[in-house]
């Protein structure tokens, strides 16, 4: 995982608890003297392990960490990145950029290997048909990051979470309903 | 908060803002070196393709040169193909007649007798004795006659396809064979000598080795061209321990060590003008490239040349 999802978790931990709690999951979770670097690699297994133990001291399920956590990153990439959202006219022509912009964008930054697959197909005007897979298998991430990107453009996001990773499936299906607040 | 925490605090907002700051330079340089790799992957892909169309401009200017010698090479065999033709058109009226007088015989339309008289009178215009023997000489010969202009054909057309990217494990010693059949009517007055050894398979393309063997071959003769003692040219096809060799010496003119420098430039030539592309021996060096291997120089001027291309033997998997 690049280190730029971490320095998200990192802003996102220390504005919301603190310093002591950021430093208490790294000296719990990662090697010591971590320190993450946006466009440098590390092990996927430090990155679940922190959210497992910030879902279990918030007594939350992982799924809405993972989801308050997507949320959250959008804008702490938007932050980074404005330029990108110079491509997109709206929150629905981003969701159908992510894999021809966003990913080309990651990929010449960042060299990612391992992106998760898009695929999305407009029903209507108020509804996207999106298609995840990845070995990550962070798609309640995935949702929050939506969801922030909904937030961003002012839309009033719904996501019907159709099938999932975790259930065995090859890839998640999402139903995007969305509509101008 | 106290003032311990705050001062770490603040410390700590320096420190991530100095990484953000780095951070934007190392974006911003990786996507320039980005663009710049791929502007770079587009002009090699266009280089790529316009070598293409070089290498395939030069195989027809080497075609143009070896056009007089492959015509006279299908010359010889259509004469003879045709005379033999012509043979059977004259005896054609003898074999028509046997023919129709057997049916009339088998049809009981001729007595025996008039059957044998008409068998007599055909005897008499053209020999049976002639007939039983020469008529499958003068087919075999024909056919042979044939057989020959259409190996031509095929060399020809084998090395005028564009270059292919064919890769397959095969008989490097095939392409030598298809491009001493090409020259065959060029190096008549040339002592060849050729030491081919039995060589193990490599994956490699036939046709653009076959271009490298022409282009060889070719320059060796030019080489000899105008020299007072009888040209000769040895050609070495052999392996050992993991490169096959093939080398190609004359006893031509030479080279200068300026000549040997340039040699691989693109439109280098020392011919006169409106002779040469310029283009042989930078191919040779680009498909001998493109199968990992290289092509070593020796030359003497006034005594003659010796080019080898050492070419590692691949395997499928080593691509």
């Amino acid at each position: 995982m690049k280190g730029i999802v971490y320095r998200g978790l990192e802003e996102l931990v220390i504005e919301n608890h603190g310093m002591a709690a950021w430093e208490a999951l790294l000296d719990k979770h990662a090697p010591k003297n971590r320190v993450y670097i946006s466009a440098q690699s590390y092990p996927d297994e430090e990155l679940f392990a922190m959210a497992n133990e910030v879902a279990s001291i918030l007594n939350k399920p992982l799924v809405d960490v993972l989801r308050v956590f997507g949320e959250y990153l959008f804008g702490y990439l938007i932050k980074k990145h404005s330029r990108i959202l110079e491509q997109f006219d709206g929150f629905q022509s981003l969701i159908l950029g992510i894999d021809s912009v966003i990913h080309a964008e990651v990929a010449k930054l960042y060299n990612e290997p391992n992106l998760p697959q898009i695929s999305c197909e407009q029903i209507d005007d108020k509804h996207i048909l999106l298609n995840y897979c990845s070995v990550r298998k962070l798609c309640f991430c995935a949702e929050g990051l939506i969801y922030g990107a909904g937030a961003h453009y002012g839309m009033k996001t719904q996501i019907d979470h159709q099938q999932c990773m975790h259930d065995g499936y090859e890839q998640c299906r999402m139903l995007l309903t969305y509509e101008g607040q | 908060m106290t003032k311990q925490a705050e001062d770490y605090y603040r410390a700590y907002l320096r420190e991530k803002q100095a990484r953000d700051e780095l951070e934007h330079l190392l974006e911003e340089k990786t996507r320039a070196l980005y663009e710049s790799n791929q502007a770079l992957e587009e002009k090699i892909l266009q280089l790529q393709n316009q070598q293409a169309v070089l290498m395939q401009a030069e195989k027809m200017a080497t075609l143009g040169t070896l056009s007089a010698g492959v015509a006279h090479e299908i010359n010889n065999p259509l004469a003879y193909a045709m005379s033999n033709l012509e043979s059977l058109n004259y005896v054609k009226p003898v074999l028509g007649g046997l023919l129709s007088v057997s049916k009339d015989f088998i049809a009981k339309e001729i007595s025996n007798d008039d059957f044998i008289t008409e068998l007599k009178r055909l005897n008499q215009q053209q020999s049976f004795g002639f007939l039983i023997t020469d008529m499958d000489e003068l087919l075999d010969d024909a056919q042979d006659g044939l057989r020959r202009i259409g190996a031509i054909v095929k060399n020809l057309l084998s090395f005028a396809r564009p270059k292919n990217n064919l890769l397959a494990m095969a008989d490097i010693s095939k392409s030598l064979e298809s491009g001493l059949k090409l020259l065959n009517n060029q190096l008549k007055n040339t002592h060849l000598i050729c030491h081919v050894q039995p060589i193990p398979l490599s994956y490699c393309n036939l046709a653009t080795l076959n271009q490298v063997i022409v282009n060889l071959l070719l320059n060796a003769k030019q080489a000899c061209d105008g020299r007072e003692q009888k040209a000769e040219i040895v050609v070495k096809l052999f392996s050992e321990r993991s490169f096959i060799y093939l080398s190609v010496e004359d006893n031509g003119c030479g080279m200068s060590e300026e000549t040997i420098k340039r040699i691989f430039d693109p439109f280098f030539t020392t011919k006169p003008v409106g002779q040469g592309t310029g283009m042989g021996m930078s191919i040779v060096y680009s498909i001998i490239q493109e199968h990992q291997g290289r092509v070593l120089i020796d030359s003497t001027v006034g005594a003659g040349s010796k080019v080898v291309c050492e070419l590692p033997i691949l395997e499928e998997t080593d691509e």
